[in-house]
């Protein structure tokens, strides 16, 4: 019988010395470089945030003519204003009721409201209320220059431009609340998104001067005075296009110059008076101040 | 106007998080390289008993320690990744040097007692000031042993 040899149990002891062995790099980390990871993020975020929000701003335009204009003064935030300068808020009313007969949706009850406030501007809300700042006179030479600014906030009112951006605005939040939650990025996501609402806002600058020079013409029979406001902005410093809510000022009159020369051939119409209470308050208002703001209307 | 501030102040803080961080790195992974070079020769393993070579050895625990905080561009690139999903590769090298750095420790306190080997290493990991809102995390990660050192 040959005996099977027993495994050896003694403890052997080695005298070499143990070492680590050297492990290679890039298992447990990444070695691409961590730009690289980035840019494809972010132009993947940034992009499905622009998407995000043409489809929303989309969306609004098309379903804003569904949602009944009487219901929004129930979604509106705003206080109802106490109008105190009543003459100038009378004149500014005739200008308004001049208008109607030649907006496209003459039957909406438009209402107006002066604002004391030096800052040159004008925008429209929910429930066709519009806000003019009495600041906005001292810019204005005659009524056809006023009676421009009354239809841009009314082609505002009549294309529904108040509902589509309070509605795109809110969804955009909703959505990206939904997705990102209360993280940093979150703010990131909003400046991206808030850029491209941007300029949804300068096409509805432009086609609510599109609209308000074919009322002003059909009103006075004549454009002359629509570029008067702009016209005295145009000192102004606006920065970049892309970061303003409204299309620079330049473009503006040019949109509005070449509106002019299809519409009249004769250029050389008078323009008309302001009113009384008008006058008065833009005489009031021209102790030497220079405007503060720059934005014309929403 | 504000969104192009807001837009500024975003960007000149991602730009500062990926300088200095990026560079810290860097820096830090040269000298773990450098100190695991250096402490090549003190064995780490994660056995929990002694093996034969040790018999005459006695043991004595030590640990290493190390605390690192994550900068801004690292939370910002795995944000944007927890949207889409996969490696978290910003945080990997995060935490593949702080591994790396607390054996590091472990091995340096090892080598002043005289030590050949660590046995039954073991890693803890801990968040420090971890659940602030929105604040920038740090994170502790610790490694103990068994220091094995000859009865001469």
């Amino acid at each position: 019988m040959v005996t099977p040899n027993k495994p050896d149990l003694m403890p052997k002891i080695t005298n070499k010395i143990k070492q680590n062995a050297k492990i290679p790099e890039g298992i447990n980390t990444s070695i691409d470089h961590p730009l690289k990871e980035f840019l494809v993020l972010v132009v993947g975020v940034i992009g499905g945030l622009v998407l995000l929000v043409v489809l929303l701003s989309v969306f609004a335009k098309y379903a804003s003519p569904y949602f009944p204009l009487e219901w929004e003064p129930n979604i509106s935030f705003e206080e109802p204003l106490s109008d105190t300068n009543l003459p100038a808020q009378e004149s500014l009313q005739d200008i308004l009721n001049k208008l109607t007969p030649n907006s496209i949706a003459p039957d909406i009850p438009y209402k107006i409201h002066l604002i004391n406030s030096e800052v040159a501007n004008a925008f429209a809300t929910l429930g066709g209320n519009m806000f003019i700042n009495s600041g906005l006179l001292s810019h204005i030479e005659s009524e056809n220059g006023l009676a421009m600014v009354i239809a841009h906030e009314m082609a505002h009112v009549q294309l529904r431009h108040p509902i589509q951006t309070l509605s795109s605005t809110a969804l955009y939040q909703l959505v990206t609340t939904l997705v990102l939650g209360d993280s940093s990025i979150a703010t990131f996501a909003g400046q991206a998104g808030n850029l491209t609402l941007l300029s949804f806002n300068r096409d509805m600058e432009r086609d609510a001067d599109q609209v308000a020079i074919n009322i002003l013409i059909a009103t006075y029979g004549h454009g002359e005075g629509a570029d008067e406001f702009f016209k005295s902005m145009l000192e102004e410093d606006r920065g970049l296009e892309f970061f303003n809510t409204h299309p620079d000022i330049d473009k503006r009159i040019g949109f509005l110059s070449s509106d002019l020369h299809n519409n009249s051939s004769n250029s050389t119409q008078k323009t008309t008076q302001l009113s009384a209470a008008l006058l008065k308050l833009k005489l009031e208002l021209s102790v030497p101040m220079p405007a503060e703001t720059t934005s014309v209307s929403n | 106007m504000s969104a192009l501030i807001q837009l500024g102040i975003f960007i000149c803080l991602l730009l500062l998080g990926y300088i200095f961080g990026r560079r810290a790195e860097k820096k830090h992974y040269q000298r773990i390289f450098e100190g695991e070079e250096k402490h090549r020769n003190i064995f780490l393993s994660s056995e929990r008993l002694p093996s034969r070579d040790y018999v005459f050895h006695h043991g004595k625990l030590v640990c290493g320690s190390v605390v690192i905080a994550v900068d801004y561009f690292k939370v910002i690139v795995a944000g944007l990744k927890s949207i889409f999903g996969g490696r978290l590769t910003s945080y990997e090298s995060l935490l593949d040097r702080a591994r790396r750095e607390s054996l590091l420790r472990m091995q340096d306190q090892a080598s002043e007692l005289g030590a050949t080997a660590i046995i039954n290493i073991k890693f803890e990991t801990s968040r420090i000031s971890g659940n602030e809102k929105k604040g920038i995390g740090s994170i502790e990660v610790l490694a103990y042993g068994t220091a094995m050192m000859d009865r001469k």
